[in-house]
């Protein structure tokens, strides 16, 4: 929903107007009007009425239409709408403009444009030319964008013709409208994601095998609860009413660790490995997410997208995919490790990284040492752009990746082409585990 | 994403497209009426042939054929049309060569309207130009979407005229093509606005632009073409010639002057108006450019009789007084530079009837009596010659004149000599005329109003016999007869006759022959051309020397050519309204054809000499200014008023809201402060006191019932009745405005038709773009 702002600007002067209104002359219109002058000037110096006639036509035109509309004081006012705010990638959206006049009827054909960001695609376009005093018009159209990212929809402009195309004023409303386009989220495989636990079928992460929270097991009292829950001894302490919870408060911590490091991808926009990497880390967040752990998506380059939440929290799950959704590679080489991470990470860390360099070597032990358990997905970013001759490829994923499982992480490599999916449920195979082919050194 | 649900035009719309376009062109090509005597021919041709073509295109356009496709296809049918009408076979292609050769030199040979009847005339020529105008109108505004340019073909049709007839292009014609023009213009923007953008109209797909946009297209279009026809009416025109364009050098038809009697009846009747030679002058209204005098009249015609050239006559320099004219007779001398073509070739030196000075190259000589300049080298001819002299207009004493009873002596008998087989009619003729004259200037006075008004003669080119001539016997003719062929000739019959009349008064007399008017082609410059050439006679008197008069009737010559002194006394002849002698168009063949236009075109007249000469203005056009203005301005004081009545008609007709906002605009009009925004209760309890002091009761209780009806419609269930308000509005709109001090301006200039009555600010919610707030 756009915010009501009513331009008002101060009535201009008369004069203004039609300076204005001579200004908003198209090419026709200046042609016809130089035209009509030239040819009336011939007209009246060398005596020919007829000609003269011609002259006035062309010349009297364009004037007159200017005078029309620069009189017409029209007064539209617009309302905007986006359902929904937030969209998917590849999922569309609908823009509703509310149009009313609330002035007298513009004497022109008004042609309304309204401005899109190009990976909306083009421009919707209307034509009114039947505005009355009173009129009103909602009119809707879908965008459908296919990239990530936060868009401004908007400013409409409003350009008023005339029926001879000589005239064209152009005006423009100010307001915008943010449109937020989140990430695609895949679903993925169920796999075992604690390492301890992984060939145990069990796939619900356990608060008490991981977590170490405090024993916070009271929460306040809400109307039908068993008054034989009731904790006095913390009510006592906290001066009202606490119960125990009656289930055990369970905390399964998760860390997705996105790269963001500019000189670890290749390829641009869309077509980037970046993309995939931020479809990668917002599939296996909402993943996490729905299997109830409590998460932190951070970057290489140091950045946190939000707190912890529950699995309930719907809306932590749409901040995060927020997040990303506006998340921009960041220069610098390095990923961040150790004091630079505030809060460390613990239980379950997620990696999706891109080209890795001999440097990530300590840090991402330092990850992997901190986690309980560590899971990586290195892109094979080469397949992302077609290499200059001569271009010299560090190490590629898979070196990496069995690199990383040296570590005691469970890596595997994901191409351009591989599906998300496939690359997550190899990720869950205990042949990653154990059984593995010795790591090779890398250079 | 955007719907850009464009109506495509369909059939339908592309046929009346190619319609309007081929209207535009066609009546464009009205505008070339005049190159021929059956206008008819071409046009009805032109419709034969271009409308199919039109047709074609827009199935073509229908069916998304690209115009290079249409385009050759159409030129294809037009080349076939215009050879089937031209020669019945639409394959005769090297008649159609024929034909087109035989256009072109009848175009040559005639002066336009070209006469049909000794073959096509120039219809061919006509036909393929407007088909050709057609073809690219249709192209290039339908097919190639460029109706601006589609303007210049129509531009060119529109134009020829101008320079080849001389202007006088109907306004209708121009009207009509600039409002096929302009509905081009509008289809094609409406077209493109329609394709620009999604319809936000009523309909969800429509062809057609709203009809506001179209109201005010048409208003704003015939505001323009109004304008554009009333133009030539309110610009000032300078008529300044940059080019002295059409007159190509080495022209293989010239004008000699040899005998100038002979040539001139050939120069005026046949060939075209060529120009040949051009002024200089500072006279504000050169005219009468003597080449000759004829001074010997036998039986068989007039003839320059014999000259007396001595060496010493050399034209150059100062010349002797003029015989006759007294030293104290007031003159003003004019300035005169002259231009000869190279076609006009004539051994007598064109000058005006007394001159104080000339300067021409080459052995020109005058002749004592006669005045006249004549080559006394052989080969000397005036073809290209540039030459100045001084002319002098004499201010005759008008008064003096006319009581002089002398009579004229010391002439050459030659200048009274008359045939001895002379008809003795003619001089009795010439006593009954004159017989209420008492001195020989009068009676020169009565003979020339008897010419050119009472006599009942007629101008008229045709020969009345073969071997024309101004004899005995055709004078005898051309006067005394009432038959056919009687009082009917052309300048030189009537310069004889007036001359040989006068002789037989006594009063000496010899015809002049040279050129009547030049036409202004810009400041102080002026041409003549070979249908200015013209005869008149000079009569002799004591005191005033030899004195112009002109008994051509006016359809040739007309009344403010007239020598002022010529004029009788007499006020009635003065008022003699100027009759154009109705003239018979001879047509008899294309050979025989005088290309000389019975009436004159009407020369433009320029600012200085009109002030100059305050007669020669023309009267109708000053009054159809003052009328047209009045009927403007009329029309402006009116208009405000009707326009507010059909405002009020409608609205009271209208629903309740309607009557409210035809309160709203009473007040507005009455300078009434109506609180626009506020709520009907509001209001009402505002304008409650505007309905007079003391108050109506009725009206009052109409005021409130209407209040409550606007708040029942505005704020009641939709499904109750609100009561009707007619009535009320109409008392209460009276005795408003009867209660009201400025009713009177309010009736003449109700504002409410510029302004709406003032707004509050209304503080909807939402983003805004207006024209003005």
């Amino acid at each position: 929903m756009s915010e009501a702002i009513p331009a008002a600007p101060s009535r201009p002067r008369r004069r203004g107007r039609v300076r204005e209104g001579l200004s908003g002359l198209t090419l026709r219109g200046r042609a016809f009007l130089a035209a009509g002058v030239t040819a009336v000037t011939c007209a009246v110096v060398l005596g020919q009425p007829a000609l003269a006639r011609v002259g006035v036509l062309v010349m009297v035109l364009p004037l007159a239409t200017v005078l029309l509309l620069v009189r017409a004081r029209y007064d539209l006012a617009l309302v905007r709408s986006i359902g929904p705010r937030v969209v998917t990638a590849g999922s569309t959206a609908t823009i509703t403009l509310d149009l009313r006049n609330e002035g007298r009827p513009p004497r022109g054909v008004l042609l309304l444009e309204d401005h899109l960001p190009f990976a909306l695609g083009s421009r919707p376009r209307f034509v009114v030319d039947d505005v009355g005093a009173r009129w009103q018009r909602a009119v809707s159209y879908t965008v459908r964008p296919e990239v990530r990212g936060r868009y401004e929809i908007g400013p409409l402009t409003v350009r008023v013709g005339d029926g001879f195309g000589l005239v064209e004023l152009g005006r423009a409303f100010r307001t915008t409208t943010p449109l937020v386009v989140t990430p695609r989220v895949l679903t993925l495989p169920e796999i075992g994601l604690t390492g301890a636990w992984s060939g145990s079928g069990e796939h619900r992460a356990r608060a008490f095998a991981t977590g170490s929270a405090e024993d916070v097991t009271v929460r306040e009292y809400r109307r039908g609860d068993d008054l034989r829950r009731v904790h006095w001894r913390s009510s006592a302490r906290a001066g009202e009413l606490m119960v125990r919870r009656e289930e055990q408060p369970w905390q399964a911590l998760a860390t997705v660790l996105l790269d963001d490091r500019l000189l670890a991808h290749r390829g641009e926009g869309l077509a980037g490995s970046f993309e995939t990497a931020v479809v990668a880390a917002a599939s296996v967040a909402d993943h996490l997410l729905a299997h109830g752990y409590q998460l932190v998506l951070r970057t290489t380059s140091g950045r946190t997208a939000a707190g912890r939440a529950g699995r309930e929290d719907a809306g932590h799950r749409q901040l995060l995919l927020e997040w990303l959704a506006e998340l921009a590679p960041q220069p610098g080489a390095r990923i961040a490790a150790g004091a630079e991470i505030g809060e460390r990470p613990r239980g379950l860390t997620v990696a999706v990284l891109g080209g890795l360099l001999p440097d990530d070597d300590a840090a991402l032990r330092w990850w992997r040492h901190q986690s309980d358990s560590a899971l990586a997905l290195v892109l094979d970013v080469e397949q992302w752009h077609r290499p200059a001759p001569g271009y010299e490829p560090g190490p590629g994923a898979e070196q990496w990746s069995r690199r990383l499982t040296g570590q005691g992480w469970r890596a595997g490599a994901l191409g351009q082409r591989d599906p998300l999916a496939t690359a997550w449920q190899r990720l869950g195979r205990p042949s990653h585990v154990v059984g593995g082919p010795a790591p090779e050194p890398v250079r | 994403m955007t719907a850009n649900s464009a109506p495509r035009i369909g059939l339908p719309g592309h046929v009346v497209g190619a319609l309007i376009g081929f209207g535009t062109a066609w009546s464009a090509m009205l505008a070339w009426r005049g190159f021929t005597s059956r206008s008819e021919l071409y046009l009805t041709d032109l419709v034969a042939v271009g409308l199919p073509l039109v047709l074609l295109g827009a199935a073509g356009r229908a069916a998304r054929l690209s115009t290079a496709v249409v385009l050759p296809v159409q030129a294809l049918l037009a080349w076939l049309g215009l050879t089937w009408q031209l020669t019945g076979n639409p394959f005769a292609v090297d008649a159609v060569g024929t034909t087109m050769r035989a256009a072109i030199d009848a175009s040559r040979e005639y002066a336009a309207p070209v006469p049909t009847e000794a073959g096509d005339g120039v219809q061919p020529l006509l036909l393929a130009g407007g088909l050709l105008v057609v073809l690219l109108v249709d192209a290039l505004a339908l097919g190639l979407r460029r109706v601006p340019l589609a303007g210049l073909p129509v531009l060119t049709v529109y134009s020829v005229p101008i320079g080849l007839l001389g202007g006088g292009l109907s306004w209708y014609v121009f009207a009509l093509s600039a409002w096929g023009f302009l509905t081009l213009l509008f289809l094609q923007e409406q077209d493109q606005v329609l394709r620009w953008g999604r319809d936000l109209g009523p309909g969800t797909s429509r062809r057609r632009l709203g009809e506001r946009v179209r109201v005010s297209s048409a208003g704003v279009g015939s505001l323009a073409v109004a304008a554009a026809v009333a133009a030539p009416l309110l610009l000032p025109t300078l008529d300044v010639a940059l080019l002295d364009v059409g007159q190509g050098a080495g022209s293989p038809e010239r004008i000699e002057i040899v005998n100038p009697i002979a040539d001139l009846r050939r120069d005026l009747t046949r060939g075209r108006d060529r120009d040949l030679l051009t002024v200089v002058t500072d006279d504000p209204a050169p005219a009468y450019l003597r080449i000759s005098v004829l001074n010997r009249f036998t039986e068989n015609q007039w003839s320059s009789g014999d000259r007396d050239i001595p060496s010493d006559q050399g034209a150059d320099g100062d010349q002797p007084a003029p015989p006759g004219v007294p030293a104290s007779l007031p003159r003003t001398e004019y300035d005169y530079r002259v231009e000869v073509t190279d076609r006009f070739e004539s051994r007598w030196l064109p000058t005006q009837p007394v001159v104080s000075a000339v300067d021409a190259a080459g052995d020109w000589r005058y002749d004592v009596g006669s005045r006249d300049f004549l080559a006394a080298e052989d080969d000397l001819t005036t073809a290209g010659l540039d030459y100045t002299m001084t002319a002098v207009t004499l201010d005759y004493d008008e008064e003096r004149l006319s009581t002089e009873t002398a009579r004229a002596g010391g002439l050459p008998a030659e200048l009274t000599a008359l045939p001895a087989a002379l008809n003795p009619q003619i001089a009795r003729l010439a006593a009954t005329v004159t017989r209420d004259a008492d001195t020989p200037f009068r009676k020169a006075q009565a003979l020339q109003q008897w010419f050119r008004v009472d006599g009942g003669f007629v101008y008229d080119l045709e020969p009345t016999s073969p071997d024309d001539g101004v004899g005995t016997d055709e004078l005898s003719d051309f006067l005394l007869s009432n038959s056919e062929g009687g009082r009917r000739g052309y300048c030189e019959q009537f310069a004889a006759a007036m001359a040989v009349m006068a002789r037989t008064l006594g009063i000496p007399a010899r015809v002049a022959v040279g050129f009547l008017t030049p036409e202004r082609v810009g400041p102080d410059t002026y041409t003549y051309s070979s249908h200015d050439l013209h005869a008149w006679p000079e009569l002799y008197f004591p005191g005033a020397g030899w004195m112009r008069f002109e008994p051509t009737p006016s359809s040739r010559a007309s009344e403010d050519l007239l020598p002022d002194y010529s004029v009788g006394a007499d006020p009635s002849d003065v008022d003699q309204p100027e009759v154009p002698e109705p003239t018979q168009v001879p047509s008899q063949g294309p050979i025989d054809r005088p290309s000389e236009r019975p009436e004159p075109t009407p020369r433009p007249t320029p600012a200085p000499t009109a002030a100059a000469d305050p007669d020669s203005g023309t009267p109708w056009l000053v009054v159809a200014t003052v009328l047209g203005g009045t009927l403007l301005l009329l029309g402006a004081a009116l208009a405000p008023g009707a326009l507010r009545r059909r405002a009020r008609d409608r609205r009271l007709a209208g629903s309740v809201e309607d009557h409210w906002s035809e309160l709203a605009a009473t007040a507005t009009d009455l300078g009434l402060p109506w609180p626009e925004g506020r709520s009907p209760h509001e209001v009402g309890r505002r304008a409650r006191s505007w309905c007079g002091e003391p108050a109506d009761d009725d009206v009052v209780a109409a005021w409130d019932r209407i209040v409550a009806a606007v708040e029942a419609a505005r704020f009641a269930d939709p499904g109750r009745p609100v009561p009707a308000t007619r009535a009320d509005t109409e008392r209460v709109r009276e005795a408003w405005v009867a209660a009201a001090p400025r009713r009177r301006l309010a009736r003449w200039w109700p504002r409410s038709l510029w302004r709406r009555p003032g707004r509050a600010p209304v503080t909807a919610p939402g983003d805004r773009v207006g024209a003005s707030r």
